[in-house]
């Protein structure tokens, strides 16, 4: 008896296991995380990782044949490379170099542009905080700061995921294009919450025409889009990565900081609960609902 | 038992079939979160914001109908010249002002030529000709300025009004009511804010006139700082590792620090201390505490002129508050109207706010009644900026395209709760 109770179960053991793996299937990511909660930068980019070293040293090699790359360019890119052996973000080499850049970007836009004009209204206590993770990341990454400095691209650094491979590829696609890849790597970003995934793609142009804003808002008001989006992107950002992406001295910390300097260094929830009206609030809330139902696999566009 | 055993698999495994089949087909369709379910204000503010929407609604059904501010549009080419009909031809002159500018760099057939621009770009975002409502609507936006500037040349026997040398409908009308007299109790209320927000905009300039005398670098050295700004810029630019990665980033530092100090250099080249320019400075302030205090009252007018002043708004759709980066640099400790709204709900997040509390600042103009039907200049101007996106502009009356077209439902409650601030803080 037991044993054919034990062979029952262990059939419905098979169903539920082969019904989780259509289940996986069906989703688009190649690299989603095994556990879908990604917490910590490490499980972020131990997600991504489909690449090994041998593997990776074969995409530089075959890059710097396709781009028949000079030996300075060849150098830089192995320099490059070597900045980012233990990445923050993604083990990607083109994905963990396009949020490096990003970030010191923002280290030289915030730090003597914009920060610097409302340096009297902050909080000295923030804005050394700041300083000293722009320092750390210049002294780690200088090849990659000689970089962003020179506008120049990264265009001959190897994608080696399929989202970094199609991260790559929105260099050259018409902006109909970018806005069908943006998507995807929207819905890759909510189903797999994958913080930098939703940066990527909420960084792109026209992130505001994601989703269908105009039908969930119930408003035709673009600018509206942008700002509701916006806030509901950062909202999911915070609590995806409260440390990392949204952590103190993070970007979207910076962009607050300037946006409100009195209120410079406050928790986003706090801020957002502090800075808004009612209504608002509730109209951010709804389009992170509609975010993370679709994250769930829901079709609501 | 076996049997009984037998059933139970068959019946569990033709229910995980079951189960597994309907997991292969496409998502089910979750329909968005329903804004309603959404919305957890109280009863009482719900009840109250109907009351208010239902208050606009019904002023918008009966506007136009006798109201003394309301002045036909057949007036801009009757003989009726008097402060408040010259008044009304100044807010018309307003809203044309860009196709006035148009018609001027645009000299042959500027009517269809314009039409025409307007058609490309809606098609460009939408993908599709302007629909009849908004062709309509639009088409009448040149022939009323093409109207108008020929009745004030009329009136004023000109031949042109050049823009090449200055001249504009705009300016032209301004001197107009400057020199006509104010007759009616209406009319002498109207005149005395006018002025007092015109005397306003004089002073600003003048600051700004005085500001630029301060300044304790020429304009050549001015010149000279920007040249080593970009030489600087440059060689941060070219920098390589060739000289070693220590020598690379202590170039890096240098550089920056340099930057830094010539662009200080030029943030802080005015002289604030300097008795002129803190006269002007006591005199702004002074005219622009005098303004705020008269934001109480009913009539629409005097509120619009005295409330775009206080905010330092150029367009009366963003009176509710103003956003402006050249009033931060005068070092005035004194906030705008909209920005002492905003503090008191606790924010500081300007833009925001200002999604709601612009809209508001237009609705309570309106309930003041002011004349916001759909031949309005204020409904004109609105079709005009937000035809592209939101095409009801272009058929409503300003007060039917807030409550009914433009707003999320929630921001609309954002809009209402601002309004009946403004409505007890500004209401006789």
């Amino acid at each position: 008896m037991a044993h054919k109770t034990g062979v029952v179960l262990l059939l419905l053991l098979v169903m539920i296991v082969l019904f989780l793996v259509n289940e996986d299937s069906s989703t688009p990511a190649v690299d989603s995380a095994s556990n879908p909660i990604a917490n910590g930068v490490s499980e972020q980019a131990t997600a991504e990782s489909e690449t090994i070293n041998g593997e990776l040293r074969s995409s530089v090699d075959q890059t710097k044949k396709d781009n028949q790359l000079s030996p300075a360019q060849s150098n830089q890119l192995e320099k490059l490379l070597q900045e980012i052996e233990s990445p923050e973000y993604s083990e990607d080499p083109y994905v963990e170099l396009t949020l490096q850049s990003m970030d010191l970007n923002a280290c030289e836009v915030y730090q003597y542009g914009i920060l610097r004009g409302i340096k009297g209204k902050i909080k000295e206590q923030f804005l050394a905080g700041f300083q000293t993770r722009c320092d750390a990341k210049r002294k780690q990454r200088p090849h990659l700061l000689l970089n962003e400095l020179r506008s120049a691209s990264l265009k001959d650094v190897p994608a080696t995921s399929h989202w970094g491979k199609r991260l790559k590829s929105m260099r050259t696609m018409t902006r109909e294009e970018k806005l069908e890849a943006t998507k995807d790597m929207m819905r890759h970003a909510l189903q797999s919450q994958q913080t930098h995934w939703l940066v990527l793609s909420a960084h792109q142009n026209d992130g505001y025409r994601i989703f269908d804003f105009a039908e969930w808002l119930g408003t035709s008001d673009s600018y509206y889009h942008t700002v509701i989006s916006y806030l509901a992107y950062s909202q999911l950002i915070c609590e995806w990565d409260p440390n990392g992406l949204c952590g103190p001295h993070s970007n979207l910390m910076l962009s607050n900081c300037w946006y409100t300097p009195s209120d410079c260094g406050m928790p986003f929830d706090a801020w957002f609960e502090k800075n808004h009206m009612p209504g608002i609030k509730k109209d951010v809330a709804l389009v992170v609902a509609n975010l993370k139902s679709i994250g769930e696999g829901g079709d609501i566009e | 038992m076996e049997r009984m055993n037998r059933i139970i698999v068959v019946v569990l495994l033709i229910l995980c079939g079951l189960w597994w089949w309907l997991s292969q087909g496409p998502a089910k369709p979750i329909k968005p979160i329903n804004q309603v379910s959404l919305k957890n204000s109280a009863t009482e503010q719900q009840a109250e914001h109907q009351t208010i929407k239902q208050k606009l609604k019904t002023r918008d059904v009966q506007a136009n109908s006798s109201q003394q501010n309301i002045v036909p549009k057949e007036t801009m080419t009757d003989d009726d010249w008097s402060y408040l009909a010259i008044y009304r031809r100044l807010e018309w002159a307003d809203v044309c002002s860009r196709y006035h500018w148009f018609a001027f760099t645009h000299k042959d057939n500027p009517f269809e030529s314009y039409l025409d621009e307007l058609n490309e770009r809606y098609m460009n975002i939408n993908g599709e000709h302007l629909n009849a409502h908004v062709l309509a609507k639009v088409t009448q936006y040149p022939l009323i300025c093409e109207r108008l500037k020929k009745a004030v040349m009329a009136y004023l026997q000109l031949d042109e009004i050049d823009r090449s040398k200055g001249q504009s409908v705009v300016t032209e009308l301004k001197q107009l009511l400057s020199a006509t007299p104010a007759v009616t109790e209406k009319e002498k209320r109207l005149k005395a804010h006018f002025e007092l927000a015109q005397s306003f905009l004089l002073t600003q300039t003048e600051f700004k006139q005085i500001k630029n005398q301060t300044a304790k670098i020429s304009k050549q050295e001015h010149i000279d700082i920007r040249r080593e700004i970009s030489a600087l810029d440059r060689e941060l630019s070219q920098l390589d590792m060739s000289m070693g990665i220590e020598a690379m980033t202590a170039r890096y530092h240098a550089l920056v620090t340099q930057i830094t100090a010539l662009n200080d250099q030029l943030e802080n080249k005015y002289d604030f201390e300097n008795k002129s320019l803190q006269e002007v400075q006591g005199r702004l302030l002074n005219q622009w505490v005098d303004l705020q205090g008269r934001l109480i009252g009913d009539d629409p007018d005097v509120f619009k002129v005295v409330k775009m002043a206080s905010e330092w708004a150029t367009n009366p759709l963003y009176m509710g508050m103003g956003v402006s980066g050249n009033r931060a640099e005068l070092g005035i400790p004194l906030k705008s109207p909209g920005e002492q709204m905003m503090a008191e709900f606790g924010i500081e997040a300007n833009t925001g706010f200002a999604l709601a509390a612009n809209p508001a600042a237009v609705l309570y103009l309106c309930s003041l009644g002011y004349d916001c039907s759909e031949d309005s200049p204020l409904a004109m101007k609105l079709c005009l900026q937000s035809y592209l996106e939101t095409p009801a502009a272009c058929h409503a009356s300003v007060e039917s395209f807030y409550l009914n077209h433009a707003l999320s439902p929630n921001l609309l409650d954002d809009v209402l709760m601002i309004f009946r601030w403004m409505e007890d803080n500004y209401g006789t």
